[in-house]
């Protein structure tokens, strides 16, 4: 496992120092500060700045237009239950909840709070295409920081281990 | 089984907790972000996850030198980026409510034993556990190897 990681960091790397020379060869430092420039004057000329409320739905459950937005999935990685026959606290019938789950916090726009937010997954059955996946991942670090690293199957520690969907369940105040 | 074992490892390391920063300052709500996840909000872990639940056990562990030093090194300590006074708070929190009254620790206690090397602590588990065997105390199961 740490030698496929750093056999890829090592690829990354060398990818992104061949492209930043490569850039560096074709384009000088004020060309760019002055298409940067150009650009950003065009945007603010042509550009409307509209007033709008990012929390318009944010505190309705599977009311926005985009269900990820929801304020309790700020740190879900993965398919929601309410959409895979389950609801947003419990598991679609036939699936068991994760005996271990990734807890996060997330701020409550109604109230301004911040509450605890624990990601259990559901396991034991295949998980629902068509179900939305969201990808918010809020407070994630890379797996070199490992306490705070969520890109993995909760359903390790159950008998079942298959990945089904994910519940968002409020357990605290954040206080 | 061995599979099993590794990716359950992995999920030990990985005490749950999705905050960079540390929002919560109660016990109480550091214990739910950073240790509920894995160890449960009632503290009864999970077998089938290789993790040890709190009740009939972390009152023994931390009555031994070995046990205080052990503690601070489990994945869950070792992996989270609270200070080393809210870590005492929350494992203080942890004793008062599974252990029936299990000596406290400070902050300068935390610092000391997290500065002890322990190496593989699942070995080092493996010598508290022998160490309350001699007196007659067993503790939560734990499958590690």
């Amino acid at each position: 496992m740490t030698r496929f990681i750093d056999s890829f960091l090592r690829r990354l790397d060398g990818a992104t120092e061949a492209n930043i020379r490569s850039s560096a060869r074709r384009n000088g430092r004020r060309s760019f500060l002055a298409r940067t420039g150009l650009a950003l004057m065009g945007a603010a000329v042509s550009g409307p700045i509209l007033p709008f409320d990012r929390r318009a739905f944010a505190s309705e459950g599977g009311g926005a237009e985009d269900p990820c937005s929801y304020w309790r999935h700020c740190a879900i990685d993965g398919f929601l239950c309410d959409q895979s026959g389950g609801s947003l606290t419990t598991c679609p019938p036939g699936s068991s909840v994760s005996a271990v789950s990734w807890v996060g916090t997330c701020a409550n726009p109604d109230d301004n709070k911040n509450y605890l937010i624990s990601y259990n997954d559901c396991c034991g059955k295949p998980f629902v295409p068509s179900a939305a996946f969201c990808n918010n991942n809020q407070g994630e670090r890379p797996g070199y920081q490992m306490g705070l690293y969520n890109d993995l199957n909760w359903c390790t520690a159950n008998t079942d281990k298959g990945y089904h969907c994910t519940v968002s369940v409020v357990v605290g105040l954040a206080d | 089984m061995k599979r099993n074992l590794l990716a359950s490892t992995l999920l030990v390391a990985l005490a749950a907790q999705a905050q960079a920063g540390n929002t919560a300052s109660s016990p109480r709500a550091n214990y739910l972000l950073h240790c509920s996840g894995c160890h449960g909000q009632e503290g009864l872990g999970t077998v089938e996850g290789g993790i040890p639940g709190f009740p009939d056990s972390i009152e023994h562990i931390v009555g031994t030198e070995t046990g205080r030093t052990y503690v601070m090194h489990v994945p869950g300590v070792v992996a989270n980026n609270m200070t080393d006074a809210q870590i005492a708070d929350v494992m203080n929190y942890i004793l008062d409510r599974w252990s029936g009254g299990g000596a406290h620790f400070t902050a300068e206690e935390v610092t000391r034993r997290r500065a002890i090397p322990v190496g593989d602590v699942v070995a080092y588990r493996r010598e508290v556990v022998e160490e309350l065997r001699r007196s007659g105390i067993e503790i939560a199961t734990y499958p590690w190897p």
